[in-house]
């Protein structure tokens, strides 16, 4: 892969499930005149094994493969859109470093990443539940988002709705449970970079409205989040006269909604994936 | 109070608590066994404002009950000292339970449940590391021979090997000719964390509420200073006082990882400096067993950690 002019790289991880979003990439990639290199979730770790090297200060990283020995440049652009856990190795001790090395690449990697993962991104480390009880209502005063009314422990006995919050895997054992005050119809957003868009998931009359208050928070969540691409479940919620309208009641990061959207051949949610692709694919700034 | 919770038979935590016992400091202890059986954590977040007050709660035992705004700051050896404990739904609920606490608490704590991860993949932390002023030593992990070869010729004498994960391990050096004979051609290494040895002194510096900074001179021959016994050699610490560039340099790195307490693992440069930048941070601990450090160098580490725990959340 070593070319006395090198093609910058679009690296893909398990886009497999995501056959959709997947095709975009690609068009996109030949249009930016990217190489594309996927990989999939079964050979993630197993047959494609990531390196990391920092000489002098200076980050480098790649990986190997099939095709030899493939290092990730500022140029490039790396998305890990599903991984799953690493095969078995020897030992305890070998399952850790291994774990560690994968965490290491996609903290130090000095591509341009999309949704970067790694041990300092809480997105990737905590439970959906607890980083939107961490990351809402936003300190500004003008925010119109909050999280549900959280209540760990057994279910309050006080009239209201309790819902179990679901388990997630290896971050949330605990009881959690959570309720709205009225809440409206369920709705999904999709933050894609700097765009957002809304869209409902139970029959509505009308298309719903994306308020611009309610886009500016999502655009701040997605940032607190260190997210390029978000899916936030939320309704409109509370009385007329409470600050928050909007409750968000669970963020996704895999990308379901999208894959689903451009499977109806949605055509706003392929020109908001399009539009992101492109300023992100040509655009330099997020190059470590 | 000061709310302390891990085990009861773990080194640290019955040396902090008693130190908060001999200075007569109100405090709350929660022995990690009980956590799920004796002791169950309530925990309501409504909705409203951010800050402070958001956060309400307690810890519940048997037949009473600590309100959360009675405790002033939270210290956690949670996961330490290989406790042997059925894990029950319940006994996970509530170990959940506690880390959330842990993080949403809006007073000071150490540490954080997230804010401790970051020491589980070491090269994790070197981009805080360098963002602070401090350098790094030249790494490598994974890869094949092929790229191995290079990186160990560039470096000065054999390279170092440890763990890249926070899997405790010895340091050792390791000669060109036992890892070549390792290594199959065109195929991954060992995913160790191969590194340059550094010369100088090691010092560890713990930082609290990334604002105090106590350090401490080790002075040995040994590579791994932690594990002189293993290698026969002896190990001096001495308390000593960083410069401060390189002491602001700790509280920023601290800051940036949000760890209230960090024990940070540096390489004064033979000769020494004042310059951040010529000072080799090696890794951050963010469990750091301090006590150790306190009973061999005098520092003052779990008073001044006390204090800290006791600061109220406005000041």
């Amino acid at each position: 892969m070593q070319n006395p002019v090198r093609m910058p790289h679009l690296v893909l991880v398990g886009p497999e499930s995501f056959p959709f979003v997947r095709d975009v990439l690609r068009a996109e990639a030949h249009r930016a005149g990217l190489r594309v290199v996927e990989v999939s979730m079964r050979e993630w770790g197993s047959s494609v094994t990531p390196w990391v090297e920092v000489v002098g200060g200076r980050f480098r990283a790649g990986l190997l493969g099939p095709w030899g020995d493939l290092e990730l440049r500022p140029e490039d652009v790396f998305w890990c859109i599903a991984e799953g856990p690493l095969p078995p190795a020897e030992s305890d001790y070998l399952d850790s470093e291994h774990e560690a090395l994968r965490e290491a690449f996609h903290t130090c990697c000095p591509a341009r990443v999309i949704n970067r993962r790694g041990l300092l991104q809480p997105l990737w480390t905590t439970a959906m539940w607890r980083m939107l009880a961490q990351k809402l209502p936003s300190p500004e005063a003008d925010s119109v988002l909050a999280p549900p009314h959280f209540h760990l422990g057994a279910p309050p006995e006080d009239g209201q709705r309790w819902t179990r919050w679901p388990e997630e895997a290896e971050t949330s054992m605990g009881q959690v449970w959570w309720t709205v005050p009225e809440p409206g119809p369920l709705r999904q957003a999709l933050v894609v970079g700097s765009h957002v868009s809304l869209w409902p998931l139970e029959f509505e009359e009308e298309p719903p409205m994306l308020p611009p208050a309610l886009e500016r928070d999502l655009t701040r969540l997605a940032t607190a989040c260190g997210a390029d691409v978000l899916e936030v479940l939320l309704v409109p919620s509370g009385t007329p006269d409470a600050v928050a309208r909007w409750t968000a009641l669970q963020l996704g990061t895999s990308i379901e909604g999208l894959e689903r959207l451009l499977a109806q051949e949605d055509a706003v949610a392929l020109a908001q994936v399009e539009r992101f692709l492109r300023e992100r694919l040509a655009s330099r700034e997020d190059a470590r | 109070m000061i709310l302390v919770m891990g085990p009861v038979d773990e080194l640290l935590t019955a040396f902090f608590l008693k130190h908060l016992t001999d200075t007569k400091r109100e405090y709350l202890f929660v022995d990690e066994r009980h956590l799920g059986s004796q002791v169950r954590l309530e925990l309501d977040l409504p909705q409203g404002p951010s800050g402070p007050g958001r956060l309400r709660g307690a810890v519940r035992f048997p037949t009473w009950r600590v309100g959360l705004e009675e405790i002033s700051g939270i210290y956690s050896r949670l996961g330490t000292g290989n406790v042997e404990q059925q894990r029950t739904p319940e006994v996970r609920a509530e170990q959940a339970h506690a880390a959330a606490l842990l993080d949403l608490f809006p007073g000071p704590v150490a540490n954080r449940a997230t804010a401790m991860l970051s020491n589980g993949s070491k090269p994790c932390q070197y981009a805080a590391i360098l963002a602070a002023g401090l350098r790094v030593p030249d790494t490598l992990v994974g890869g094949t021979w092929e790229r191995w070869e290079p990186f160990a010729k560039a470096l000065d004498g054999d390279p170092v090997i440890k763990s890249v994960s926070d899997e405790r391990s010895l340091v050792k050096q390791v000669s060109w000719e036992a890892t070549r004979a390792s290594a199959r051609p065109g195929q991954p290494l060992a995913p160790h964390q191969f590194q340059q040895r550094i010369q100088g002194t090691n010092i560890r510096a713990h930082v609290v509420g990334a604002r105090h900074v106590l350090a401490c001179r080790a002075e040995t021959q040994a590579l791994d200073y932690r594990h002189p016994d293993m290698t026969g050699h002896t190990v001096d610490l001495r308390a000593t006082e960083l410069p401060e560039p390189v002491a602001e340099a700790c509280r920023r790195l601290s800051r940036a990882l949000g760890v209230d307490l960090a024990g940070i693992d540096l390489i004064e440069p033979p000769g020494g400096s004042s310059r951040p930048e010529d000072w080799v941070c090696l890794e951050v601990n963010t469990c750091p067993g301090f006590m150790w450090f306190e009973q061999h160098a005098g520092l003052p580490i779990a008073r001044v950690l006390a204090d800290f725990l006791r600061t109220s959340i406005s000041s």
